[in-house]
């Protein structure tokens, strides 16, 4: 072994555990780096699975090609899979956008994975001569296609089978074609289907005897590349890549690339706090040994071996922390993933799974980064080593640059913390070159984690926002229907299904009614001057009841008369929500203008009851009146224009029988005449709270993992800089100092770090947090709130790790033998 | 009176094959107001000695009274007060905490019992050491003598009960140990301050009042100087 490599060694062993520390870090910047290029493979991964279960497995597709093309095609080499659709023939439509409904054949086998068919209605074909529409056909047809139905069609060969010519010219196919029609495919297909089409099931014998194909392929390898040169004698216009390929790394402009490009803003990320930490690791261990080092060159070692000594160090290290970085990445990621997919399947209603991808680029992409991280880190620490002279070793360097400017002390921290204060005070002035970096490196990772936890604050809001607007679990709308008996009948079967807690309607009839006059000061500043959105408003008929009760009235009193709820919500500018009286002279009466088709009409109310509460259940959501009617005359106004009705079902269900509610009310809404539909508010809240607990866990794993790089990085040049001090605290317990001297002066210096972190972190935490709230709100509608929590808990955290440090770091110093303490040469 | 009383003080480093007897089963007492010089051959036990007796280190065996009190009985708080009011140490190398100025190096063992000090006194110590224009400047930026010389000031800042110095004198040219000396004899003079210095001058040893020699860990000759 040469004499340098072994010298790096003995330095490494003898620096125990800044070594320890140092390595440590490296492992975790490489797991953290390994963790996030599997995420990043494995979203990408997932996303491929989830587009192919939905979309088919191919990656370009032809729209036409002959069958001798298709025998002749220079890239077979290239192909994993084929797939032929025969065009079977097609008939016009009345239509400039899709000229033709297309008969297309397919194998029940492509109907898998291929050109995946999902049948809405009925079911796939499974024999000969059955055939399965997409969901357009019928309103192309004057007569539509039934379900079940054997249909004979006229159809043509058309001059050209591009959907968007009309001078087409069709050439009958004798006998047209005979087909049971045994479902209707549901899903919109991006290809081949972006037309009416008919799918027929074909045998493979018939797909051989085809003479013109919509073609799909899928490639061994998917690149830009690759599709380059596969498509290269085609016609631009006929082919296309589907939305598969685009989940792929080697292919530009899609997800993959998104997604990459994010991985590579966390993995530089990481890198500067590695950079940070193995580069403190390395001037510590550099400084602990400058006699040595300056004996070195006086003995001759050239820069250029010196140089090579603090390389060697830090290649050392990296190969030590290289195995264990990437495995501890894949470990760490294998729990996530495990954690992470029913998240994800459920979010995105979807079989796929986040499974762990690699392959040996990846794998050397995170080798590379990481010894550039540590490559970068050795530079300033191995200059600094072959600057060394003899002389500077002898002398410390650093204290020979002391001035007393540098460590002047503003007079009143003696006055308030005595000469503990002072001597702590002095210390970090005298440190500050040191401390820098990690000062840096830990108001880097502390602002990181107030920036994501303020991010998770304001999703949460906004996901609490989002629901607050209801405590409901469904709302089923109508639509365009009079509040009449059938609606009433179904509300109340609605109600009555299994699992619906408790439910009512609310009917709405919207309308304005001019300004009168005599609106409270702040309404006149928000609404429209002229008139006074004013709707009028029904419910079901026991919570009518309920509502009678409690304003003391009853049905008789009401009848052809209103309640008006005389207050209102709105937003404010700064987006809280506010709660406002509406008229500070209410009206007697108001006269409400509707909307029609056929003109716009009046009506005037009477109005018998003002509240000026919000109802519990109801309340407008912005400045306007609300005229609560019974439901007789609700139905008899709005029989004049329903198309201003609205009319909400809410419902509130039992968590364990939801879905089975869900699902029959959907049953329910299936025999209906009129527009309707259903809003599953808890399924919604469901999968946003699975996306925010996903986002959680994401950020929170790298801004922890990042604070604890930094961690590292703080005990390193606390430990050293306490090591360094021994001699120092020695002498002061020599002179007498008691412990608990000792101790106020170590607790000070704690402080004061921590509020010199403190100072610089919480306002640039706070001022990301608040650019985060101003670009979240573009989005939601959120108050600003500082997620003070985090806020408090990071304080601590911080202080109470460098108190412990500190703490640790200083304990040989107060406690061991002051004279072999003293003896200690500083090296 | 005695100020200093050492009985049967024993210091070993090691065990069996490796067994140093440092300081073998020494006594002996000094008198207030006394100036004592510990000389001896590299390696006979005067530094251990005098660490001993400035309550730096523990002893394998014996006791150290100072002014009656068994300085080895106090608890480490206890000790570390004593040692800033009573025992003024000066070490053969490295005395000055880099961080603090001349004045508060000098300072320091009133600043750390909250003492306001008498700023007269101090002034024409800080004359007498001949550091009035240094007090702002940091021992990096001080010689040798001038180091050296602020701990002597720091040693007698507190008129402790005893002054200990190990070889003040180490590293200077003759004439600035002259100097040291000087310092060290004024005040043992004017304040009848009691003072013990170990030295390898024998110029320096014959200026004391009383020598004793040490050989291999004993104190093997003690002898008044007649001048
Ligand atoms: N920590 C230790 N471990 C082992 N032996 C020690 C230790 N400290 C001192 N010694 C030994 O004790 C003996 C006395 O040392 P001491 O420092 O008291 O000598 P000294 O008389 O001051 O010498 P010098 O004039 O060179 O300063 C020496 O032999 C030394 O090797
Ligand atoms: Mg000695």
């Amino acid at each position: 072994m040469n004499i340098i490599r072994q010298l790096s060694i003995k330095s490494m062993s003898r620096n125990k555990t800044t070594t320890f520390v140092t390595i440590i870090g490296i492992i975790m910047s490489l797991a953290l780096m390994t963790g996030l290029f599997l995420f990043a493979n494995g979203l990408i991964d997932f996303f491929r699975q989830d587009v192919a279960v939905r979309d088919g497995d191919l990656h370009i597709h032809h729209q036409l090609m002959s069958a001798a093309e298709l025998e002749t095609l220079s890239h077979r080499d290239m192909l994993e899979k084929e797939v032929r659709l025969p065009y079977l023939g097609a008939y016009p439509n009345d239509s400039e956008h899709f000229v033709y409904t297309v008969l297309l054949g397919i194998q029940p086998s492509d109907m898998e994975q291929s050109v995946p068919l999902r049948a809405s209605r009925g079911r796939l074909p499974e024999a000969e001569g059955e055939a399965v529409i997409s969901q357009s056909v019928n309103s192309f047809r004057d007569e539509p296609i039934e379900i079940g139905q054997t249909i004979t069609l006229d159809i043509y060969q058309p001059s050209n089978y591009y959907i968007h010519e009309t001078d087409n010219q069709y050439e009958p196919i004798p006998g047209g074609i005979t087909l049971t029609i045994v479902g209707e495919a549901g899903n919109r297909l991006p290809y081949p289907m972006n037309g009416p089409t008919i799918f027929v099931h074909q045998t493979p014998e018939q797909v051989a005897e085809g003479e013109l194909f919509w073609a799909g392929f899928r490639l061994k390898d998917v690149s830009d590349a690759s599709i380059e040169t596969f498509t290269e004698d085609w016609e631009m216009a006929n082919w296309g890549t589907t939305s598969l390929a685009t989940y792929y790394q080697g292919v530009s402009s899609g997800l993959s690339f998104f997604v990459k490009s994010f991985a590579m803003v966390l993995v530089v990320i990481v890198a500067i706090a590695g950079i940070g930490l193995i580069q403190n690791g390395f001037l510590i261990s550099l400084s602990q040994r400058m006699q040595e080092l300056s004996i070195l060159s006086s003995v001759g070692m050239t820069r250029r071996q010196k140089w090579r000594m603090a390389v060697t160090e830090g290649g050392l290290m990296y190969l030590i922390g290289l195995p264990f970085g990437i495995l501890s990445g894949f470990l760490a990621m294998w729990i996530v993933f495990q954690v992470l997919t029913p998240m994800m399947q459920r979010l995105f209603d979807t079989p796929a799974f986040m499974r762990l991808v690699w392959d040996w680029p990846t794998l050397l992409q995170i080798g590379v980064a990481g010894l550039v991280t540590v490559l970068i880190a050795t530079i300033v620490p191995a200059l600094r080593t072959s600057h060394t002279t003899p002389l500077a070793g002898v002398k410390q360097q650093e204290e020979i640059t002391l001035t007393p400017k540098k460590l002047k002390s503003p007079g009143f921290i003696r006055k308030l913390f005595g000469m503990e204060g002072d001597l702590a005070w002095k210390n970090l002035q005298r440190n500050k070159r040191k401390y820098r970096g990690t000062l840096v490196s830990l108001i880097f990772s502390l602002v990181l984690y107030l920036s994501l936890a303020s991010l998770m604050h304001y999703s949460d809001i906004a996901n609490q926002v989002a629901m607050s607007q209801g405590r409901d679990d469904v709302i089923v709308y109508f639509y365009n229907t009079p509040f009449d008996q059938s609606v009433r009948d179904k509300a109340r079967d609605i109600f009555a299904v299994d699992g619906v807690r408790e439910g009512y309607a609310i009917n709405t009839l919207y309308g304005t009614a001019d300004n009168q006059g005599g609106l409270t000061a702040k309404t006149q500043e928000l609404i429209n001057p002229t008139e006074v959105p004013t709707d009028i408003v029904t419910f079901d008929e026991a919570t009518l009841n309920q509502l009678l009760e409690q304003w003391g009235m009853t049905r008789a009193e009401m009848s052809g008369k209103a309640v008006l709820v005389n207050h209102y919500r709105y937003q404010a500018e700064d987006r809280s929500y506010q709660q406002e009286k509406l008229y500070q002279q209410p009206p007697t009466e108001l006269t409400i203008t509707f909307w029609g088709q056929n003109g716009d009409w009046e009506q005037t109310v009477p109005i018998g009851h003002v509240v000026d509460q919000p109802l519990e259940i109801y309340d407008a959501w912005y400045p306007g009146a609300s005229l609560i009617m019974i439901p007789e005359d609700f139905e008899q106004i709005s029989a004049n224009g329903p198309e201003n009705v609205i009319i909400e079902i809410r419902l509130m269900t039992e968590p364990a029988r939801h879905v089975q509610a869900v699902e029959e009310v959907s049953e329910l809404l299936s025999q209906i005449t009129f527009s309707a539909a259903i809003n599953d508010q808890r399924a919604n809240q469901r999968s946003m709270s699975d996306l925010i607990l996903i986002a959680k866990i994401l950020f929170f794993g790298f801004a922890t993992v990042i604070a604890l790089i930094s961690l590292a990085n703080i005990y390193n040049s606390l430990m050293s800089s306490l090591q360094f001090r021994r001699q120092e605290f020695a002498m002061l317990r020599s002179v007498g100092m008691e412990e608990k001297s000792f101790r106020r002066m170590i607790r000070f210096e704690s402080y004061f770090y921590a509020l010199k972190l403190l100072i610089w972190s919480i306002p640039i935490g706070l001022g990301t947090s608040y650019l985060m709230h101003w670009y979240l709100t573009r989005v939601v509608d959120m108050a600003f709130g500082i997620p003070i929590r985090h806020f408090v808990i990071a304080t601590v955290i911080v202080i109470s790790i460098l108190l412990l440090i500190m703490n640790l770091g200083s304990r040989q110093a107060r406690k061991g033998n002051i004279l072999d303490e003293l003896k200690l040469h500083v090296s | 009176m005695n100020i200093l009383e050492v009985k049967n003080l024993s210091k070993h480093y090691g065990q069996g094959e490796t067994l140093v007897k440092a300081l073998d089963d020494v006594s002996f007492s000094i008198e207030k107001g006394d100036f004592v010089a510990i000389i001896g051959p590299s390696g006979s036990g005067k530094s251990t000695l005098m660490h001993l007796i400035g309550g730096v280190d523990q002893p394998t065996s014996g006791k150290v009274f100072i002014d009656g009190q068994d300085i080895y009985q106090l608890s480490e708080d206890n000790l570390a007060i004593f040692r800033r009011r009573q025992v003024g140490l000066i070490y053969q190398f490295y005395n000055l905490i880099p961080i603090l100025n001349v004045e508060e190096n000098l300072k320091l063992p009133l600043l750390l019992d909250r003492q306001k000090i008498d700023q007269g006194q101090f002034q024409s110590l800080v004359e007498q050491l001949g550091l009035t224009d240094r007090l702002n400047h940091l021992p990096n930026q001080l010689s040798g003598g001038q180091q050296q010389r602020v701990s002597i000031g720091r040693a007698l800042i507190y008129s402790p009960a005893i002054v200990l110095a190990d070889e003040p004198t180490g590293n200077l040219d003759s004439e600035a140990s002259q100097e040291i000396i000087r310092l060290l004899e004024d005040s043992n003079q004017k304040y009848n301050q009691t003072i013990v210095i170990i030295t390898h001058d024998e110029r320096i040893a014959m200026r004391a009042k009383r020598v004793l020699t040490m050989k291999d860990g004993q104190v093997v000759r003690d002898e008044r100087v007649r001048r």
